[in-house]
């Protein structure tokens, strides 16, 4: 597990999740209260419960995914993937290891947002307080399941590409999954188009693991069938992302 | 009961030929021959320095060995844990040698990198960006040499590990690896203009042709620059 150490005292050295950390653990507190939320303070748990959730997407897409680009360019540039391959640590193993190291460090941050949607502002009725801590972690495992894979395949591209390309094509991608498919559906509603319509299809539907409306409505608990059949197929994705992170990924430029 | 460790060797068949293979469209499979062997080459524990102008083939012979590139033609045979430290060996600048070692080693080998560096005069605690050229070359070569004190026959290939380094610092370094010249193999890249250092033999690339030269003690320098050109 060298590379590992290696990699997590240079992500740990930069103290750059020193600032999502901080961010993430004010913001959730200060952003609700910049609503107008007297008109109905009932709304404010939920709101800091979006907010942590949404900072935590933010985070992913902005620190953990630049993280994976960069440290895949720097070290494949570098030499340090090549070192490693001839101590005989398999190009599976190092993607393992260089993904772990950058997950480490997310883990604590996402364990900061999940604390404070979760305990910060469960309901005070106690089926609603189950149902509460019940989709806060569904919501983790379709997080999971969505920056788990880019993360991977950022890393890869960064060993393939240079860090900035490897991460505008990484958090793109995250983009159109989350919200641009959504625009997508609005114009294939009043529009038929064969080609859209199968770009519709085979697109990452990764908006499908935003369980904000879910917290901010109180709407209770992602039925466990429906959690499967999301979760299949955000992992049938994931699968796909790794199949194609592993043919990207080079130890060398 | 003693037992000795199983000696290292790095054994180059005849016909060997390295190289590059072209990924251009239309001409895969195209390779360009570096060097190639007439006979098969054997380095065993000790010494061994790899002597060649630019571009004949130095670096992708350490490659081909470490099995970062594929040979053209022939076989290479490996007896022990294999290290390649590239001339170009980075790590991350803002990383602090002491932190390097530290990500690599526990305990033991922790300590013996820290010594070694305190004897070749590395800072430590100094981001590794701030470090100078020779300073850097300092911490590849010592996370190489703390890793071969494991148990096992152990093959160092080291390209041009003296290019940064001052006079205090290589006969430092020669020193350190007088201590275990018996059961490590170290091939070590050097330019022809580097001065004379103590070797078993010397593999030269000339030609095209990749040859062993036996030394007795240190090389005949002059004459063998001389026969580089």
């Amino acid at each position: 597990m060298e590379l590992y150490r290696l990699t997590l005292a240079s992500i740990v050295t930069r103290k750059t999740f020193a600032i999502f950390a901080v961010l993430l653990l004010a913001l959730p507190f200060v952003l609700p209260l910049l609503t107008p939320w007297e008109t109905k303070p009932s709304l404010l748990e939920p709101a800091r419960a979006q907010a942590a959730w949404s900072l935590l997407w933010i985070t992913a897409l902005g620190w953990l995914l630049f993280q994976g680009a960069t440290i895949g360019d720097r070290w494949s540039s570098h030499g340090i993937l090549d070192y490693f391959k001839t101590l005989g640590v398999s190009r599976r193993r190092q993607m393992l290891q260089l993904w772990l190291s950058c997950f480490t460090v997310f883990a604590g941050l996402a364990a900061i947002a999940f604390a404070v949607s979760t305990f910060t502002a469960m309901p005070g009725d106690a089926t609603e307080a189950r149902h509460w801590l019940v989709t806060n972690l569904q919501y983790a495992l379709l997080f999971f399941l969505v920056v788990a894979p880019l993360l991977i395949l950022s890393i890869s591209l960064g060993t393939r590409l240079n860090g900035a390309a490897a991460y505008a094509i990484t958090t793109g991608l995250a983009l159109y999954g989350l919200f641009g498919i959504g625009y997508l559906e609005v114009f294939l509603a009043d529009n038929q188009n064969t080609l859209l319509n199968l770009v519709y299809i085979f697109s990452p539907h990764y908006h499908l693991s935003d369980l904000n409306s879910r917290l901010a409505f109180k709407l209770g608990a992602m039925p466990w069938l429906d959690l499967g059949k999301t979760a299949t197929y955000l992992g049938g994705i994931g699968v796909l992302i790794l199949g194609a992170s592993f043919q990207l990924y080079r130890e060398a430029k | 009961m003693n037992s000795t460790p199983p000696a290292p060797t790095v054994t180059l068949s005849e016909g060997l030929s390295i190289g590059y293979r072209s990924r251009r469209f239309g001409e895969r499979g195209k390779g360009t021959d570096l060097a190639s062997t007439d006979r098969p080459i054997t380095l065993e524990s000790g010494r061994h320095l790899l002597l060649a102008r630019n571009g004949r083939g130095k670096t992708t012979l350490l490659k081909t060995i470490a099995g970062i590139i594929p040979s053209l033609a022939g076989n290479i045979n490996c007896h022990g844990s294999v290290q390649f430290v590239d001339e170009d060996l980075r790590f991350d600048p803002e990383l602090k040698p002491r932190r390097i070692f530290g990500a690599f080693f526990k305990n033991g080998e922790r300590e013996f990198a820290l010594r070694m560096a305190e004897d070749i005069e590395l800072e430590v605690d100094k981001p590794y960006g701030k470090l100078s050229k020779g300073n850097r070359q300092k911490v590849g070569l010592i996370v190489a040499e703390t890793r071969a004190r494991r148990g096992g026959p152990h093959i160092l290939l080291l390209d041009e590990p003296f290019s940064g380094l001052d006079f205090v610092a290589r006969d430092k370094v020669d020193s350190v690896w007088r201590q275990r010249e018996d059961e490590i193999v170290r091939l070590v890249c050097v330019h022809p203009d580097e001065p004379t250092l103590q070797a078993k033999s010397a593999l030269l690339i000339r030609d095209g042709r990749l040859e062993q030269q036996q030394v007795d003690g240190s090389l005949d320098w002059v004459e063998t620059k001389q026969s580089l050109n």
